[in-house]
């Protein structure tokens, strides 16, 4: 009865702190960095949390008591006492990690969109129509360039252009869909191989003016009506679509060279559904290179996909190596220890 | 307001008032109006057109006219310092640590309005208490549940990472704050404003006399970190309301 018992309440606490039960998946490595000492705070505003894949550069300033004494904790050695919390932050900052202070954890692959020299890629030709110069070939002539990105290694360009009745979207490397309705945004994969571009409605704007000027009451009703409708195009020619109002995102993840994108609530990869719980946005969805795994990040949890659950995760990094993905953060536990965990996928 | 209603305004500015003033600290000098427009430059500019750009937020407060220009000018301030904080350090570690531990870590700013945990918080008592479920629905907002919970910490913040969410906070301050001052004189619109701003700025459950004894205070700053220079939020939101 004893032993029934003391199981129960073990289970009991493993649930209550999410502790997993042993799975088949990687164990993670864990090292506490620091343990607050009784009467300590930490000062999260004059305090640095810098991780990355090659170490982690943690400065916390800490406090005992609203007065001080002030101490500075960074890689595990501790400075201090200071009597002012301004000598504090002058040992704090010395030396202190110098990476950029602003963060976005995002898991979606978002290049900087650098500033394009449009003078020198876009001109005109003799027709007056326009063309693309780009790494030493000409694109076009178009009536309208629409759009134009170029991928982070400056190898590829992908741009949407009109011509008479019809739209394209097309790449440098010479692959090249037409599209119906009017161009969105479009994305391309880390490697920049891979793109996709999302439209609204079916017919060119050559079309819709055609339509209207054929004053047909119920067909430009009829068209109105599809001009709501989305759809997708990838650059290889597929078309995934109608979608309505509920095609929320799409997007290539980081490291991850397959789109995925998200309709009515349910994710999809290469267009095709995958089980994913409700409610994570693209931005908190960590897939796996082949797909097949992936991890969930919200404010209060890292979720893996064989089940393993850690408890609010403060900052996480992650970096893909020969097909792995791993992934690496901070956590508070019991109020006063500073742990990093690591696991891969 | 003409100018001799605003020098009686001036001049009824109370003993204690005038010696906080003196004692704020560095700061532009007193009584002479401080063009802020050129004071923070493309700052200012950028978030006088966030709002210009965003003309469905006057619509989502479902507030008279008046009362909108108000609440925006009460938020003016923080537009303009969330484009120079925007993503700024670690602010998803402080959403997690609140979360996960609670009121002790809620004391930090979210989003457009910057807008605190403990705000929100503050918000959805006094809204549930003070406010008819009609006068909440008409704010968009529901009945909040208020248990101190995971979950109810976890919703909250994700209702602070939703700038509609901040919006309807906004609307439930101004429902809140004109229910709690209804009994409060005011000379006039502009007074309303700078004591408004003052309590969104300052707490808004702080007495009338301590918001009136805060409103000249000089602890406005658009860095990241506290500067030499401070300025009045009340001043800032006021001369926003005059020239919008």
């Amino acid at each position: 009865m004893k032993k029934t018992a003391t199981i129960l309440a073990l289970a009991f606490v493993v649930a209550a702190i999410g502790v997993p039960a042993p799975t088949q998946g990687p164990q993670p490595a864990r090292r506490m960095i620091y343990s607050l000492e009784p009467g300590e705070e930490i000062l999260w505003a004059e305090s640095f949390l810098c991780i990355d894949m090659d170490g982690e550069h943690v400065t916390l300033v800490v406090a005992k008591g609203k007065e001080g004494p002030f101490f500075v904790v960074r890689d595990g050695q501790k400075k201090g006492p200071f009597t002012k919390l301004d000598e504090a932050m002058k040992a704090a900052e010395e030396g202190r990690c110098d990476k950029p202070l602003r963060e976005r954890e995002s898991a979606m692959y978002e290049p900087a969109a650098g500033a394009l020299d449009m003078d020198s890629i876009v001109g005109a030709n003799d027709a007056g129509g326009q063309v693309i110069r780009f790494n030493g070939k000409v694109y076009g002539p178009y009536a309208m360039i629409l759009n134009l990105k170029i991928t982070a290694d400056k190898s590829r360009l992908y741009y949407v252009a009109a011509e008479n009745d019809k739209t394209w979207f097309a790449c440098s490397d010479g692959r090249k869909v037409q599209i119906g309705g009017m161009p969105e945004d479009f994305k391309f994969s880390p490697d920049g191989r891979n793109a996709l571009i999302k439209t609204s409605g079916v017919l060119s704007l050559a079309e819709m003016q055609k339509l209207v000027a054929a004053q047909d009451p119920e067909k430009t009703a009829a068209a109105m009506k599809d001009a709501d409708k989305k759809f997708l195009y990838a650059i290889d020619g597929r078309r995934f679509g109608p979608f309505g109002d509920n095609l929320s995102e799409f997007w290539f993840p980081k490291n991850v060279n397959i789109f995925y994108y998200e309709a009515g609530g349910r994710v999809y990869r290469d267009g095709v559904e995958i089980p994913v719980p409700k409610g994570f946005g693209a931005g908190a969805f960590f897939p796996s290179e082949d797909g097949k795994k992936y991890a969930l990040l919200s404010y209060e949890s890292l979720i893996f996909s064989d089940g393993v659950k850690f408890p609010f995760p403060l900052k996480l990094v992650t970096r893909v190596r020969n097909g792995e993905t791993v992934f690496k953060w901070l956590a508070l536990e019991n109020k006063k220890d500073f742990v990093v965990y690591q696991r891969a996928l | 307001m003409s100018i001799k209603e605003r020098f009686k305004a001036r001049a009824i500015l109370p003993l204690t008032t005038a010696l906080w003033l003196a004692a704020a600290g560095p700061g532009p000098a007193v009584g002479r109006p401080l063009d802020y427009a050129s004071v923070f430059g493309a700052k200012y500019t950028a978030a006088e057109f966030f709002l210009k750009t965003n003309a469905w937020i006057s619509g989502a407060l479902a507030l008279d006219p008046d009362e909108v220009s108000l609440a925006l000018a009460v938020v003016f301030p923080e537009i303009l310092r969330f484009s120079a904080l925007e993503d700024f350090i670690q602010v998803r570690a402080l959403k997690v640590l609140y979360v996960q531990y609670g009121k002790k870590y809620a004391n930090f700013s979210v989003g457009r309005f910057q807008m605190k945990p403990m705000f929100a918080e503050q918000i959805e008592r006094d809204s549930n208490r003070l406010l008819t479920a009609e006068e909440q629905a008409a704010a968009g907002s529901p009945r909040f549940p208020l248990a101190d919970t995971v979950e109810t910490r976890r919703d909250r913040v994700l209702r602070l990472d939703e700038f509609k969410w901040q919006v309807r906070y906004l609307g439930l301050f101004m429902r809140i704050m004109n229910r709690k001052h209804a009994q409060t004189a005011f000379t006039d619109m502009r007074e309303r404003l700078r004591f408004y701003a003052t309590a969104y700025n300052a707490g808004y459950t702080n007495s009338e006399k301590t918001i009136r004894r805060l409103m000249p205070l000089r602890s406005y700053h658009t860095g990241p970190f506290e500067t030499e220079t401070k300025y009045c939020y009340a001043d800032v939101a006021l001369f926003f309301f005059d020239r919008f």
